[in-house]
């Protein structure tokens, strides 16, 4: 799951009396490495497949029997999915085949995009989703 | 002239038990905007606002971005959904790549606001984002738009 402190605790200096960096960036690092783990990974719960169903319903309704096209199923669950876990919050996330991670939340994003922007840019998204309520 | 076709986003929620369940639409489009170092970082939604007379985006989510935002200020009228007021703010420059027109870099003129959340969507507004884009909104059905879309010509 995602950091979720807004500012990170000062942060001790590593043993060769350098700066360590802060967790969340650390773990972006991972994630962008190709180290991502199960935990990373933003969970679909159940209420999110609710509302994808709901929301799927409404447009097959909306289609009279029409074929969605395949992207809208994976387009809704995303949407869905962030604004469950991150509604109203500004967020950096990247995605791959097994899911979605969120690398940072609000003051975090600054660190992230500054440190690993020049090389990864394409692939860290900033988004706020809507709250959901 | 190029164009392209992007889907109305659309959610069902349940804001109150005793009322109606609401879809809610929501016509906004990925961009990739041009930080000062040259890279672009994609940005998943800015709202496509006619209502707006400028395009905004909060001057923290400009710092927290990356971007060259002029240190000049000045204090302009802010007219929004929720009443009106003077506003300091700086006036600058977005560019911005649209993964619907790959290739082309967009130069939109910027209003950064101080003091708006960094959680405010960017908008992009009458001035002039209309300048570089002809949109029509469309909300009938089709199987990959089931909410309808956006159909966007550019010059």
């Amino acid at each position: 799951m995602t950091p979720e402190t807004r500012s990170e605790p000062e942060v001790a200096p590593a043993a060769n009396g350098a700066p360590r960096e802060p967790d969340f960036l650390s773990r972006a690092r991972r994630v962008l490495a190709g180290g991502a783990r199960p935990e990373d990974y933003l969970p679909v719960t159940p209420e999110i497949r609710l509302a994808v169903g709901h929301t799927m319903a409404g447009y097959r309704e909306r289609g009279r029997g029409q074929e969605l096209a395949p992207q809208v199923e994976p387009r809704q669950l995303l949407d869905e999915l962030l604004a469950f876990h991150h509604g109203g919050r500004l967020i950096v996330f990247t995605q791959d085949a097994a899911g979605v991670v969120v690398l940072g939340v609000g003051d975090q994003i600054g660190a992230i995009l500054a440190a690993l922007g020049p090389t990864h840019a394409a692939r860290l998204v900033v988004d706020t989703p809507p709250a959901r309520k | 002239m190029p164009s392209a076709r992007v889907p109305i986003s659309s959610r069902v929620v349940d804001l109150d038990p005793a009322g109606p369940i609401r879809t809610v639409l929501r016509a906004v489009l990925p961009v990739e905007v041009r930080t000062r170092g040259g890279w672009f970082t994609p940005i998943r939604a800015c709202v496509v606002d006619s209502g707006a007379s400028y395009t905004t985006m909060s001057y923290r989510l400009a710092t927290l971005l990356g971007l060259a935002v002029p240190e000049a200020s000045s204090r302009a009228p802010l007219v929004t959904a929720g009443g009106s007021g003077l506003a300091t703010v700086r006036d600058g420059e977005l560019h911005l790549r649209f993964p619907q027109f790959p290739g082309s870099t967009f130069r939109l003129y910027c209003v950064f606001v101080d003091g708006m959340s960094e959680t405010t969507p960017v908008l992009l507004g009458l001035n002039d984002f209309f300048d570089a884009f002809r949109v029509t909104f469309d909300g009938r059905f089709s199987p990959a738009a089931p909410a309808g879309h956006m159909l966007l010509e550019a010059d």
